[in-house]
This record gives C-alpha cells, structure tokens and sequence, in this order.
C-alpha cells in the first residue's frame, strides 16, 4: 500500500520534474517504495530472502547514486545546465 | 500502538516523498528525501526488520543524501532552473499516468493477498536463532555469497566509473574544485 504510494510519487517526479538531479532523487524514492514492499513480504511470509534482496538493491543504488551523480557534475561542466530539456545534442 | 506508529510514519514518509518533488529548491528536495528515508527506516523498525533499519539510515539519510547535497552545492542553478515547471499537456499527462499506476499498485495490493511459500524464519525462530543480525548475516554469507562477491565486484567498477567521470579533461580550463571533492567523496 505505503509502497505503491511512493513509488507513483516517484514515477511523478521523474516524469514532472526537468531538474536532472531532482529526477534522480525521485529514482531513490522508487527504490524506496521497492524495499517497503519486500521487507512487508519478508514479514508476512517468514522468509529472509527479501531482506538479502533489499541489502543488494541498498548497495546497487549506493553505485548507482555515485555514478549518477558524476555523471551530472560532468554534464554540468561541459554544458553548464542540469535542465533535462536543454540536454538535446548527442555530441558536444 | 503499532498500527498507530505505522501510520504515522507512512503519513511522514508520502508527506516528505511529495515534498521531493513539489518542493523549488533542490536543497529542500534533499532535505525531505531524508525525512522520508528516516521515516522508512522507522517502517522497517516496525517491521523488525532491525538490520535493513540501521543500513536504511547509515547508507541513504547518511551516504546518498550527503551526495545529493554535495552535488547541489557544485552545481549553480539559474533562476529559470529554480522555478516549478508550468502545467502543460504533458504535465498533465505525467500525473495522470503516476496517479493511474499508484492506483492500479494499491488496488492490486488492497485486492490479493500475498500468497506464496512460507520460509523457513519465523519471527521466533529469528530471536532462537541470536537476533536479527546474526540470523541474516549467517543466510547471507551461506545462501548469498556468490551475490556478496558480485556485489563488491559492483562496487568496485563505480568507484573506477565515477573516478573516471570525474577526472578533470586535460586541456580543459581550470573549473571549480567539484572533481576533486568528488573524487575524495566517494
């Protein structure tokens, strides 16, 4: 329930906001909600399985967050914007 | 009592998710998506799922966030970048699509029950087994260790990628210090 909330706020913000590093945030929500919904499942079926699960997800968004985040200095310093409609060309 | 302190800090959590993304400033945005990761890690504290709880608050409201907040200090915004985005035909679109899938999610979840093969720890079993930490910790290292090693092997290629991303072009003009930092950050 709780899950499904967040992550459609999530959805929401990725796709309403063009503010690169708000989108990104937005992503973190929907891992969020994710891992609401297996430590529910985790509980409701007595299974340590999902909680294994949402240590991995923890640490594959930790990577993704740092890579994410290089990724908008970089951009910032070749186009200096981080305004996702702005971010039209394909070579620089 | 529990039924009252989920929904306090569910209600917590879905206030500070919109404020994410409803709030101008990206700062802010920051600073509630850490008052929603610390509500959620209060949700798995009633879900007694106490280890995820503690990593929950060390790994996001801790390491996560204080990049975001690091990165929105490196990068200046221009004050058209600052505003909300007007409310377009796609806008539109966006919360009709987000509002349609969070409803069809609660419907699913509200109409099913979980179904599935029960495992094999019980909450009782857990507390026989010498809490929560050791009982996860043993299934990781016995069930998971070849997902552990691959998990490092992750983490070991985004401290390689962002340091790549990071480094500063060679003939490039000075810039601020933010790829330093950020090379040191992570």
């Amino acid at each position: 329930m709780l899950s499904g909330v967040i992550f459609s706020i999530g959805v929401l913000g990725v796709l309403y906001r063009r503010n690169i590093l708000v989108v990104l945030m937005s992503l973190e929500l929907m891992f969020n909600a994710a891992n609401i919904a297996l430590v529910a499942l985790s509980r409701e079926l007595h299974s340590l399985d999902p909680q294994i699960m949402v240590l991995f997800i923890m640490t594959v968004a930790a990577a993704e967050a740092a890579i994410g985040l290089s990724i908008v200095v970089a951009i910032f310093r070749n186009l200096k914007t981080v305004h996702v409609d702005e971010l039209n060309q394909m070579q620089g | 009592m529990t039924s009252a302190l989920f929904l306090l800090f569910g209600l917590a959590a879905i206030a500070s998710a919109l404020g994410v993304v409803f709030m101008r400033n990206p700062l802010m945005s920051a600073l509630s998506l850490v008052g929603t990761l610390c509500s959620i890690a209060a949700i798995f504290v009633l879900y007694e799922a106490y280890l995820i709880a503690v990593f929950q608050v060390l790994l996001y409201a801790g390491a996560i966030t204080v990049l975001f907040i690091f990165v929105v200090m490196v990068v200046q915004f221009s004050s058209q970048e600052l505003k909300l985005p007007r409310l377009g035909v796609f806008k539109m679109l966006a919360f009709f699509l987000s509002l349609s899938l969070g409803s069809l999610i609660v419907w699913t979840w509200w109409s099913q029950s979980v179904t599935g093969k029960a495992g094999s720890h019980p909450l009782n079993a857990i507390v026989e087994e010498g809490g929560d930490v050791q009982a996860l910790s043993q299934y990781l290292f016995s069930h998971y260790a070849l997902p552990f090693e691959v998990a490092s092997l992750i983490l070991l290629i985004a401290i390689i990628g962002s340091v790549v991303l990071a480094q500063r072009p060679k003939k490039a003009p000075a810039l601020s210090g933010g790829a330093v930092c950020i090379r040191h950050g992570v």
